[in-house]
C-alpha cells in the first residue's frame, strides 16, 4: 500500500469516526417532551378507537 | 429437564417505533441542519409511520422504513422552506454537545461545520452509509436510485469534506516514517476486522 493510499484511508477513517460521534451523540440525547407528549397523545387516541 | 425458555413476543410494532427516536432525531438533524426543524420533522414522521403502521411488514427493517417517511417528508415538505432557518453559519455546531478531542482527532466542531456545507445528497448519503451503517445497497433503496449512484455520493461527500477540512492526502499526512506509517496502517485492518 502506497503512502498516498494509506492516508486517504486515514482520513476516511477520521470522516467516519467524527460522523458516527456526533451522530450517536445526537441519537443518545433524552428524547424531547414534545415528542413524549405526541406518542402519550397517539397512544391514547388507539385507545379511544380499540384495537386495530 | 428444564424446559426451555419460551420464545418472546415479538415486540409491537408501534413500541419499536419508539426505540427508533434517538437516530431519527439523529437523521433529520443530518438533513435539516437545524435542531427546531429536525424536532417538527421526527414529530411530523412519527404521526405518518403511527397512522402507517399496518403497512409496516413485520420482520423487515423498522429503521429502514422510518428513515424512508423521515427523508421523503424532508424532501417533499421541508426542503423548499429550510432555507429560511437553515444553520448556515453553523449556529448549530458550535452549540454541540460533542467535545472536541485533542489526541489528534479533527475538532468536532470544524468537522460539522464542514460536513453542514455538504449538499443534501451528500450529507444523506454519508449519513446513511457511514454514520448509520446501513449497506450501499439498502441506502440506495431508501433513496430510490442505483447502488453504484448511492457509492458515488459517499465517495464525492467524502473527497469533498476532505478538501472543505483541508485534509487532502499528501499535504496533511506526511508519511515518510516507515514505523509509523505500520502502525497506523495497523490499526486500521484491526478497526476495520
Amino acid at each position: 500500500m502506497s503512502a498516498k493510499d494509506t492516508a486517504r484511508r486515514i482520513k476516511d477513517q477520521m470522516i467516519e469516526d467524527n460522523l458516527k460521534r456526533a451522530f450517536t451523540s445526537k441519537a443518545n440525547e433524552a428524547v424531547p417532551d414534545e415528542l413524549l407528549a405526541l406518542l402519550d397523545k397517539l397512544k391514547a387516541q388507539d385507545d379511544s378507537n380499540g384495537p386495530s | 429437564m428444564a424446559h426451555p425458555d419460551p420464545i418472546p413476543a415479538p415486540l409491537d410494532p408501534r413500541e419499536e417505533l419508539v426505540t427508533h427516536l434517538g437516530v431519527l432525531r439523529a437523521f433529520a438533524l443530518n438533513l435539516t441542519r437545524n435542531d427546531a426543524t429536525a424536532d417538527d420533522l421526527v414529530q411530523d414522521t412519527v404521526v405518518k409511520a403511527w397512522k402507517n403502521i399496518d403497512k409496516f411488514e413485520e420482520g423487515t427493517n423498522m429503521r429502514a422504513w422510518l428513515y424512508t417517511i423521515l427523508r421523503n417528508t424532508f424532501y417533499s415538505d421541508y426542503r423548499k422552506r429550510r432555507r429560511e432557518v437553515q444553520d448556515s453559519e453553523g449556529h448549530f455546531a458550535a452549540t454541540l454537545s460533542v467535545k472536541p478531542d485533542h489526541d489528534g482527532r479533527l475538532a468536532m466542531t470544524d468537522f460539522m461545520v464542514a460536513f453542514h456545507k455538504l449538499g443534501d445528497e451528500q450529507r444523506e448519503a454519508l449519513t446513511l452509509v457511514g454514520a448509520s451503517g446501513f449497506a450501499y445497497h439498502e441506502a440506495a433503496e431508501m433513496c430510490g436510485v442505483a447502488t453504484g449512484t448511492m457509492k458515488s455520493r459517499v465517495n464525492r461527500a467524502r473527497a469533498r469534506l476532505g478538501e472543505l477540512l483541508d485534509l487532502q492526502g499528501d499535504d496533511t499526512l506526511d508519511i515518510t516514517d516507515k514505523s509509523t506509517l505500520a502502525v497506523i496502517t495497523c490499526g486500521l485492518a484491526v478497526r476495520r476486522s
